[in-house]
């Protein structure tokens, strides 16, 4: 069964392309990477399927239910990690996920046990009574990264989950999402342009360039097509970006 | 070119930043010193052809004048010149505060925008830094000498306003604003060698919005008030300022003071030189004081401060009853939303600053001497609570909060519009924090305006209405910022949004006013043509009448209830449907929104 499937999903801002014709499919259970360079369209992708914002033309489904006319229920299945890191930043750690499932009507007694663990895991217990606003990036991420699996959805978008985090944390969080993909069926969405983190994660990854989709297959699928050594050759190939060596040179 | 000017061509860049100023860069200065030129040539010309064609026949026409025309020296003072002084002691107010609100604001922003190290690290000396920092700032004396042109256009109506004049007026402006700008520059200098942190610079944004609050609401009350000139204030370098203009116009330093029907005589506190010797002192003084200050700075010695971590294990009682009070799970977004609010200084200072209206307002009225008669205050009192203060009140309360709701929302808006019910919770929660806010908030104000306004009347009813026009005007501005939604702390969208607030609360605010008040008022309404007719009777009988029909007025009961209850009936259900489709409104469009 498809977690996710587009039909020529559009989005326009005024005369500006989002995405065009997206037609995506998502399996259930699937780690799915989604990549493309900057403003290609994939938060505008994210935001669509999480019913954040309305489709010009188009529809999708997600986890089984429209986002236009089931948007309750999709937003009840699917967490997110937004691209931005925005949190209340006068809200302590433990205040802001308190908050966060609130939202998602999480049982309060579920609630307090979830954020215990997920401070816990995120290594944030000690500082979950702090304002967040003396957080650092990468704690802020770690806390977003918390308030998307507070309400344990079925379909977890993560738009560039190691954005600001450091090595050990950006560790922790390729094996969290390991591990829960493969003891939980829960399906990622991972958009990122850290080619080795699609690498080493997505079974199958799409590549998005200026809002249209250029390719979709699994990592060593799409290597095998453009015989590159890596994903980075496949991307750079499919995307049409090269640096210039003249450039470099004036550099 | 030159480090100073790189520093001041790189200031004028960061404060045309925006979309439209942007376009304004390379013509502002030149339109800004062409506009001022044309407006000192064209006032004198105005002034003379208007002081002939009207003042010189009023005059003639005036018999209260009669005493004044027996002195011909007194001739032209035939009307009231402490009018030019209370707009010298506004415009001297503006030129010396302007600039250092201006200034300083600009630094608490820049410390988050531009990064110190990019400064630090480039081989600049503290003298461009200030010199740079003063000549972009110097764009600010045509702007004042622009405003204040304006604000003298009613002088010119009803004085004689020469070249003379205008140039003694320009001279004095400027004087004041070059101190205001230099000033300005030394605190924006130390504001950055010290690098306010965290909590400083709150307080530091908070004490703004308090000095600007008093000085808007000093200058409203100066402006709209009947009253003459205040006494003792002789220190103030505004009234140094008044002074000169006061001289530039009347050519005395004798005010003439029309309080009620009289004209009386008052000199001016300090004279016009010795106000101009005074000006020039403090400019002289500010600019020595600078250098020295100058000569001290070292950007090498800037050390960065140091945040205290806030832990917070428990929840107070206040957020403890708001939780119960509520459904969840609004209750939680309702004391998160209130928790972001209430826990920085800034946004409390700024709400709370709103009791500073009627305290500046009650100040001022204890400061004047008032030209108004202890019968008419009753009529004065009803008019200005229900009229201007109440709009003031009703539309600055939601104000203060709405606009920092949405920008304290900025990164957090498409995860709260991610989650089932986000959208519609946040709106209600919006409308929940303003009024928990506002509620308490209008019951103090509507104290000290009755306080301020002399203890006059029962409170009761006004603070009924009040608190009403408080839950109208929140719902529609969470209506007009759902619609028009503005993240940024500052910019033109929160003007514009201000003027849609203030114009659709006005509409609907004195729409419910009239019906509620209209039934309780006919009689004062009758008899309003007697009294203005009356006002033409010599004195003191005129003022015995007015007195009598005003208390007779105001304390007759009125007999059509029905068209009391009506009114009110139909007051209550117009601020219904205005709260109900502004709510219905915001929803919508927030759901709309997409960035």
């Amino acid at each position: 069964m498809e977690a996710v499937k587009t039909f020529n999903l559009t989005k326009f801002y005024g005369f500006r392309v989002g995405v065009e014709n997206l037609n995506l499919e998502v399996l259930s259970g699937e780690t799915f990477g989604f990549l493309g360079p900057n403003g290609s369209g994939k938060t505008t992708t994210v935001r669509l399927l999480n019913c954040i914002i309305r489709p010009t033309s188009g529809g999708a489904k997600v986890g089984g239910y429209d986002i236009l006319s089931e948007s309750e229920v999709v937003k009840r299945i699917t967490g997110l990690l937004p691209e931005v890191p925005g949190v209340y930043e006068r809200l302590t750690a433990r205040e802001f996920l308190e908050f966060m499932g609130s939202l998602y009507d999480v049982p309060s007694a579920v609630l307090k046990r979830r954020i215990a663990e997920l401070l816990d895991f995120f290594e944030l217990g000690d500082r979950a009574d702090e304002l967040l606003e003396g957080f650092s990036k990468g704690m802020k991420q770690k806390v977003l990264l918390a308030s998307a699996f507070i309400h344990d959805p079925e379909i977890v978008f993560l738009d560039e989950p190691t954005s600001g985090l450091d090595p050990i944390s950006s560790r922790m969080v390729k094996d969290l999402v390991k591990m829960l993909a493969s003891e939980t069926n829960k399906t990622f969405f991972i958009c990122t342009h850290i080619l080795p983190l699609a690498e080493e994660l997505c079974e199958r990854i799409a590549i998005i360039d200026r809002g249209r989709l250029k390719e979709v297959g699994s990592p060593d699928e799409l290597k095998e097509k453009y015989g590159a050594k890596n994903l980075e050759e496949v991307f750079l190939q499919v995307t049409g970006r090269n640096v210039s060596r003249d450039m470099i040179e004036w550099v | 070119m030159p480090s100073w000017l790189a520093v001041a061509r790189n200031e004028y860049r960061l404060m045309m930043s925006g979309k439209v100023t942007r376009r304004l860069r390379r013509v502002l200065p030149i339109l800004l010193v062409s506009a001022v030129a044309a407006m000192a040539m064209a006032l004198p010309l105005a002034s003379r052809s208007l002081f002939l064609e009207f003042r010189i026949r009023g005059y003639l026409e005036d018999t209260l004048t009669l005493p004044l025309k027996l002195d011909p020296a007194l001739l032209f003072f035939a009307v009231d010149t402490s009018y030019a002084w209370k707009m010298g002691a506004l415009t001297g107010t503006l030129a010396f505060l302007i600039p250092i609100f201006a200034a300083i604001g600009r630094q608490l922003e820049e410390v988050e925008v531009v990064s110190k190290d990019m400064v630090l690290s480039s081989p600049l000396k503290p003298v461009h830094v200030l010199v740079g920092e003063f000549i972009v700032n110097l764009l600010m004396l045509p702007v004042i000498l622009l405003v204040s042109t304006f604000m003298f256009i009613p002088v010119a109506l009803s004085l004689y306003l020469t070249f003379q004049a205008v140039a003694l007026i320009f001279v004095a402006l400027t004087l004041a604003s070059l101190t205001g700008i230099w000033v300005a520059v030394l605190i924006s200098t130390y504001l950055f060698t010290c690098e306010p942190m965290g909590k400083v610079k709150s307080a530091l944004k908070a004490l703004l919005v308090i000095l600007g609050v008093a000085m808007g609401t000093g200058i409203i009350t100066l402006s709209t008030s009947t009253s003459a000139m205040p006494s003792g204030l002789w220190f103030l370098p505004p009234v140094w300022v008044a002074s000169v203009i006061h001289f530039a116009v009347a050519q005395s330093n004798i005010a003439v003071v029309k309080l009620g029907f009289a004209y009386f005589l008052v000199p001016v506190q300090p004279d016009g030189w010795t106000g101009f010797t005074l000006l020039l002192a403090l400019f002289a003084f500010s600019f020595i004081v600078g250098a020295a200050y100058l000569s001290r700075i070292k950007f090498t010695s800037i050390v960065e401060g140091k945040e205290e971590t806030l832990i917070i294990k428990k929840e107070n009682v206040f957020y403890r009853t708001i939780r119960k009070a509520f459904p969840s799970p609004l209750n939680v977004m309702v004391v998160s939303q209130l928790k972001e609010f209430t826990r920085k200084t800034d946004n409390v200072t700024r709400f709370a600053s709103i009791i500073i209206f009627p305290l500046v307002i009650l100040f001022m009225n204890r400061m004047m001497q008032s030209d108004v008669t202890s019968g008419e205050l009753s009529m004065l009192f009803l008019s200005s609570f229900s009229g201007f203060y109440f709009v003031l009140a009703g539309v600055a309360l939601p104000l203060m909060i709405i606009p920092y709701i949405f920008v304290d929302s900025k990164d957090i808006l498409w995860m709260i519009k991610k989650t089932p019910k986000g959208t519609r919770l946040l709106v209600y929660s919006m409308l929940a924090e303003a009024l928990i806010l506002s509620v308490p908030m209008s019951i103090v104000l509507a104290l000290l305006f009755y306080l301020a306004m002399g203890g006059i009347g029962n409170p009761a009813p006004l603070l009924a209405v009040l608190l009403f026009m408080v839950c109208v005007s929140t719902s529609i501005a969470v209506g007009v910022y759902a619609s028009r939604p503005i993240f940024k702390e500052k910019g033109f969208g929160h003007f514009v949004n201000f003027t849609i607030t203030f114009i659709a609360t006005g509409i609907v605010v004195s729409a419910m006013l009239v019906l509620l008040v209209t039934p309780w008022v006919l009689n004062l309404i009758a008899i309003a043509p007697l009294l203005q007719a009356v006002s033409w009777l010599p004195q003191p009988t005129s003022i015995v009448i007015r007195q009598t029909l005003t208390y007779v007025a105001t304390s007759v009961t009125p007999v059509d209830v029905p068209l009391q209850v009506t009114g009110t009936a139909a007051s209550i259900i117009l601020g219904a449907i205005s709260i109900y489709i502004s709510v219905k409104r915001s929803v919508r469009k927030l759901e709309l929104y997409e960035g």
